[in-house]
């Protein structure tokens, strides 16, 4: 087996069979490859230019040392490029995400292999028998581990599961940092974000679609959450504060330094500013202060084939579609409608003869521990929050109120063995296919 | 249509508050990790310097404030800048071998504080007339607790109020009435003296002021917290009030004790003992309000210390770690979580354990181990690529370098000193 660790500091001939200096670093072309080559080498004299031998020079690549094909003073040194990048430098030690066990690990080592003429990277080492390795430990400790009955296990993530944040940002590093995330779950992205070091975060929500940048944000924590958009540039964080849901928008912005705070709102749409800095008026834990504004509100003119129409036309979210409400031209709730009883009512039938009017509802200003209750007692998906007057302002979920409880009584994180439950069957899955 | 002025609700009334404000929220960082700082060890050995050599050691607490605060700015700034904790940063930048080493000398230095920290409980427990045998063992699942059903953040306010305790210092070094004139004088006035037990004096005054452990808790804790090169001016000042009140309570623990048990020439040879310096102060309770502040001190540190330690190890070596993990998942960093606090307490425990020399030898050790540590920030913090147009100023390489050198050179001083006299032990 072929290790990073073991090539650098080895000898480099060149064609008169001169050891003239050592190897201090290989290159690699961070491209679309699944398996990486390598593209050159940086000896020990040149560590400070960067200069790098380009891999036609060499003729041999073993574990006891590199021999070139040319003549040391025939040998043309070129310079990095922008896609290129140092597997000693930039990977080994550092961080990186395992996309499949969606974990942040630490590469001890990375393994290649030679295939032909040409030498890939195939994996990155995250075993403990890496570390021993590279220590010179290994004989020793892995004769006593055996002995106690608990030897290592090589730990070895194909390189295709591997992706590099940080670092150099360069757009054919982002996408394929867009690439190898796209398949992972939102709130599993939230975690992994949780984990990486600042570079690393903007690095991912960079690389990342706005749509899908906000919905990983919304995951996030709270601290997570400020971290990031404080990090990001203010075009850039403002656009995904848009995409996110209004109320999630404004909980993020309620966190930061109000300067900051105003200018991205100033870089937003107009409607979503205006609705965010509503929704920041209300105090946090009150009803209006948790509320989403994404709901349905219907027109109490309206038929049921029309409200289908309607359905159809503005194909809304899951979590929205379980109460519709109706309000009147004064955007007083004065009914709600669940799908159910559209289903089972004649097309033409005005929703004003469907809907139930007596609607359990929550003012502003009662507390989000009230609001909890009420949806609890009732056994309702979602309250409705109206204001004295009547007027319908907003909805609290289920969703939410489960994030408020846990916040307060639950334990700090949960989820982790629903997690690995989903992902196993997303393998077997494509183990199948 | 102003759409700004919502936002305005949450703080915010006029500049100047506001700036307040924000300098509260990062505050904390400095000042928390130089309270931890004050520990059991801490005390003893200003304690022990203040009854051993009057105010002969007084001097040191300057060139020592400024080297504290040198080192830790150096810290909080390599976190704000580069948003990766000591240990990660040490890894990435100088590799597995030099990281091990690192985590090998921190290591030690906190078996040793941690060991100072049980002992701190233990010698608390028995100015009360508890025997340690029950007591250790309480603190430790005590301290079990608190980290693992996650009370800890809850408890922390409890002890950093509780360390209100070190006022007594302050007090007391007044109600002893020094010469005052003689004190002033003897802070300004630098004195030395090679034999091995100033020698070792020194390193440890030097050793619990600047610990090893205290830069990467710093380091990790500007990082968690999100600081940046933006707000980084607030966690300067914090650090600087931290630095300085960390050093005022030193110098008024060396004057209470240069006071009391040096002028009456008493010689400290139990923790009980020292107590005696709050004298002044409490009377006859001098020994109790000794204890209450040793086991606060100890307890704070002891909650603090370990964990961050394995974690540092962990992390840094690519083990997976954390508290909110199973020990399944995590076998490393709860198998030296245990092992640092087990060995400590087994220590502690043995009949006839010197708490008083574990107290103040194991900052000695920290003293003898800290400019491994020294050398790695030193190299980090001035790496252009890494910092950019942070890197330290002249000014400070030359205060963070000589304090390296210092150390060095003090430690060296101190095994040639022993070998000479041939005497171990020293206090």
């Amino acid at each position: 087996m072929l290790y990073l660790s073991t090539i650098i500091g080895k000898p480099v001939y060149d064609a008169s069979g001169e050891a003239f200096d050592t190897v201090s670093d290989l290159v690699i072309y961070h491209g679309t490859e699944r398996f990486p080559r390598i593209t050159g080498i940086l000896l020990r004299g040149d560590r400070s230019r960067v200069a790098i031998i380009p891999w036609d020079a060499v003729a041999t690549f073993a574990v006891s040392g590199i021999r070139l094909r040319v003549e040391r003073r025939h040998l043309t040194p070129r310079p990095l490029q922008p896609d290129e990048i140092l597997l000693r430098d930039d990977i080994l030690d550092g961080q990186v995400v395992d996309i499949d066990d969606l974990k942040v690990v630490r590469v001890n080592d990375i393994e290649l292999r030679e295939t032909g003429t040409e030498v890939r990277v195939v994996g990155a080492d995250v075993g403990t028998d890496a570390v021993l390795r590279r220590l010179g430990l290994e004989p020793f400790a892995s004769r006593v581990l055996e002995r106690v009955g608990r030897p290592l296990t090589p730990r070895v993530i194909p390189w295709n599961l591997v992706a590099v944040l940080g670092g150099t940002m360069t757009p054919l590093k982002l996408s394929i940092s867009r690439q190898k995330l796209k398949d992972i779950h939102p709130a599993d992205l939230a975690d992994l974000l949780e984990e990486l070091d600042r570079d690393e975060r903007v690095e991912m929500m960079t690389a990342l679609p706005d749509e899908r940048a906000a919905d990983v944000l919304e995951e996030a924590e709270p601290d997570v959450q400020t971290a990031v958009i404080q990090e990001l540039p203010s075009e850039r964080a403002s656009d995904i504060l848009e995409e996110m849901a209004a109320d999630e928008a404004a909980d993020v912005l309620g966190e930061l330094p109000e300067r900051r705070a105003e200018e991205l709102i100033s870089l937003m749409e107009d409607e979503k500013a205006e609705e965010v800095s509503r929704l920041l008026q209300y105090p946090p834990d009150t009803a209006a202060g948790t509320m989403t504004t994404e709901y349905i509100a219907l027109p109490e003119s309206m038929t049921v084939d029309q409200v289908f129409a309607r359905l159809r036309e503005t194909r809304p979210d899951e979590e929205t579609i379980n109460y519709l409400y109706v309000v009147d031209g004064h955007e007083r709730l004065v009914g709600v409608l669940s799908i159910r009883s559209l289903i089972s009512a004649p097309p033409a039938t005005p929703v004003s003869d469907v809907m139930l009017k007596h609607v359990i509802t929550v003012g502003p200003d009662t507390s989000a521990s009230d609001v909890a209750g009420a949806l609890v007692k009732y056994d309702l998906l979602a309250v409705p929050v109206v204001e004295e007057n009547g007027r319908l302002i907003g909805v609290v979920t289920v969703d939410q109120v489960i994030d408020i409880l846990l916040e307060e009584y639950g334990p700090r994180k949960l989820g982790g063995g629903v997690d690995l439950a989903r992902r196993r069957a997303a393998r077997s899955g494509t183990a199948g296919a | 249509m102003n759409l700004t002025a919502p936002v305005f609700r949450r703080a915010a009334r006029s500049a100047a508050l506001s700036r307040l404000a924000i300098f509260l929220a990062i505050m904390g960082p400095g000042i928390i990790t130089q309270n931890v700082d004050n520990d059991a060890g801490g005390i003893t050995t200003y304690s022990l310097a203040g009854a051993g050599y009057g105010y002969g050691l007084l001097w040191t607490m300057i060139p020592v404030t400024i080297a504290l605060y040198v080192v830790q700015e150096m810290a909080s700034r390599l976190g704000a800048v580069t948003g990766v904790g000591l240990a990660d940063l040490i890894r990435e930048r100088f590799g597995i071998r030099a990281t091990a080493f690192a985590m090998f000398a921190l290591l030690l230095a906190d078996l040793g504080n941690t060991m100072a920290e049980f002992s701190g409980i233990a010698a608390g427990g028995e100015i009360f007339g508890v025997s340690k045998y029950v007591l250790v063992p309480i603190g430790a699942v005590a301290v079990w607790i608190l980290v693992v059903k996650g009370t800890f953040r809850f408890v922390e306010r409890i002890f950093l109020g509780a360390s209100a305790f070190y006022l007594a210092y302050v007090v007391s070094g007044c109600l002893a009435h020094p010469n005052w004139g003689q004190v002033l004088r003897a802070t300004v006035t630098p004195s030395f003296s090679f034999n091995a037990a100033y020698l070792t004096m020194f390193v440890g005054v030097i050793g619990t002021t600047i610990a090893p452990w205290m830069q990467f808790y710093l380091q990790s804790t500007v990082v968690e917290k999100g600081i940046t090169t933006k707000e980084y001016g607030y966690t300067r000042m914090d650090v600087l009030i931290g630095s300085f009140m960390t050093d005022i309570v030193a110098w008024f623990i060396i004057v209470a004790c240069g006071a009391t048990i040096f002028a009456h020439h008493i010689h400290v040879e139990t923790v009980q003992d020292a107590a005696l310096a709050l004298r002044p102060l409490a009377g006859q309770y001098a020994a109790a309000l000794f204890a209450l502040g040793l086991i606060n001190a100890s307890l704070f540190s002891a909650s603090v210390l370990p964990l961050a330690t394995s974690h540092y190890v962990c992390e840094s070596l690519g083990f997976e770690a954390g508290i909110n993990r199973p020990v399944r998942q995590a076998p490393v960093f709860y198998g030296l979580y245990i092992a640092l606090i087990v060995i400590a307490c087994a220590v502690v425990l043995l009949p006839g354990a010197p708490l008083l020399q574990i107290l103040f030898l194991s900052q000695v050790a920290n003293g003898i181990l800290l400019p491994f540590i020294l050398v790695f920030m030193l190299l980090l913090v001035n790496q252009k690529k890494l910092m950019g147009r942070y890197t330290n100023s002249q000014v400070f390489n030359i205060i963070a370098w000589v304090t390296t050198i210092v150390m060095i050179v003090l430690t060296i001083a101190l095994v040639v000193s022993q070998l000479m006299s041939g005497a171990g032990g020293g206090g």
